[in-house]
């Protein structure tokens, strides 16, 4: 016996129509209600997604941005001050100031020079305070200038004196006396 | 609203996907009564039924995007409401309606019911007695919602061939059961299958 798949043609048709007539007699009515809650929830689902798609701005992004800021300023101001932008260094020295300025004392008497835009001592600072500062850079060159100096010649100087305590010391080490006595036993043991 | 009345279902869905809200009330007013029928024929309580309406369309508006041009609306809803269907039912953890392919025609309900219904008429009552509940969703789909065996293979997940299977396996256990439904006599030339199954309704007993 074949086994069919698909039904005898009439009697599908008349399944067909049983079936769909007592479906429709127990057909629910349309629901209003349910009509606009469901829109109600839709519309809600969809103000809530275009919340989430808005950007807002999150406390890390700000803490992140003000790091980066204050990153920056302090960078920022580091170069400057390095490169002696707050004039920690004058690099300007007055007219005829030279070596051998630290050895002469200077008076100023009158107005300062190499430091355009005064015309007029200034009172605030002391004289002589102004004075060393003037002349600082050049003492120190002076003074470093002799010290390398000193140096130089004494890099040799204790070299023999060196060398004679490395040689106390080494015949400390040795025991010459030892060898000696070696040397005599055997001496008078030979014959 | 005259014009959306106008339209059809997948020329409302592209209005919809571009923001219309208008389009898809449009589509929830065509749908609401098949897809709250189906649910409340598959899901069994009333007071669930309009819940899980709701549920199909609210997830439908949100899987919006993934309906592709070129495909049909229909098929698709039934499909977000059959798989809601199918949550609803294994939340209830109603083993007697599990949907799973190897398990078999539920246990047909005791005589008295059967007579009740019967009396009643109500023929889908029977209908849900005497077949598996994937049966059940293959016949509604077929005789009630008219889709295609092809599509109700989209909506199950099954194959076509499947589909066919189930279909006259439904038939099959369905018809003994449908005499005291006949009210009009037979189409001429109906004969018994081949096979030996139940006597057409033209040599059957009428009212």
């Amino acid at each position: 016996m074949t086994r069919r798949i698909l039904p005898n043609g009439a009697q599908d048709r008349w399944l067909a129509s049983l079936l769909k007539s007592a479906a429709e007699a127990e057909r629910p009515a349309f629901s209003p209600e349910l009509h606009n809650r469901i829109l109600r929830q839709v519309l809600s689902a969809q103000a809530d997604h275009v919340r989430r798609l808005e950007p807002t701005p999150s406390r890390r992004n700000l803490q992140l941005w003000a790091v980066a800021i204050l990153a920056v300023c302090s960078s920022t101001l580091l170069a400057v001050w390095l490169g002696g932008g707050f004039g920690q260094r004058d690099s300007r020295v007055p007219p005829g100031a030279n070596g051998k300025m630290a050895s002469q004392p200077q008076s100023f008497g009158g107005p300062l020079r190499g430091f355009p835009g005064t015309s007029a001592p200034t009172p605030a600072l002391g004289r002589q305070s102004l004075q060393k500062l003037i002349t600082a850079p050049d003492v120190t060159a002076e003074q470093v200038k002799t010290a390398l100096q000193e140096l130089e010649e004494r890099r040799w100087a204790s070299l023999d004196q060196d060398l004679l305590v490395a040689g106390e010391l080494l015949k400390k080490q040795i025991p010459l006396g030892l060898v000696a006595q070696l040397r005599d036993g055997q001496a008078e043991k030979l014959p | 609203m005259d014009m959306l009345s106008l339209m059809t279902d997948e020329e409302l869905v592209c209005r919809a996907q571009a923001g219309c809200m208008a389009s898809f009330g449009e589509l929830v007013g065509r749908y609401q009564v098949p897809i709250r029928h189906f649910l409340r024929r598959k899901c069994g309580t009333r007071e669930d039924t309009d819940d899980l309406t709701q549920e199909t369309f609210l997830r439908a508006y949100k899987k919006l995007w993934s309906f592709h041009r070129g495909a049909e609306f229909r098929p698709w809803i039934f499909t977000v409401a059959y798989r809601v269907a199918l949550n609803a039912l294994r939340r209830r953890r109603l083993a007697n309606l599990g949907e799973t392919v190897t398990s078999g025609p539920v246990a047909p309900p005791p005589r008295c019911e059967l007579e009740v219904a019967e009396e009643r008429g109500r023929l889908w009552d029977i209908v849900q007695a005497q077949v598996t509940p994937i049966q059940f969703t293959v016949l509604w789909l077929f005789y009630v919602e008219q889709l295609s065996t092809r599509h109700i293979a989209q909506v199950t997940g099954k194959s076509e061939g499947a589909v066919k299977t189930l279909l006259c396996r439904a038939r099959k256990a369905l018809l003994p059961h449908l005499r005291p439904f006949v009210t009009e006599p037979a189409p001429n030339g109906v004969t018994a299958e081949a096979d030996g199954g139940p006597v057409p309704p033209a040599e059957g007993a009428r009212r």
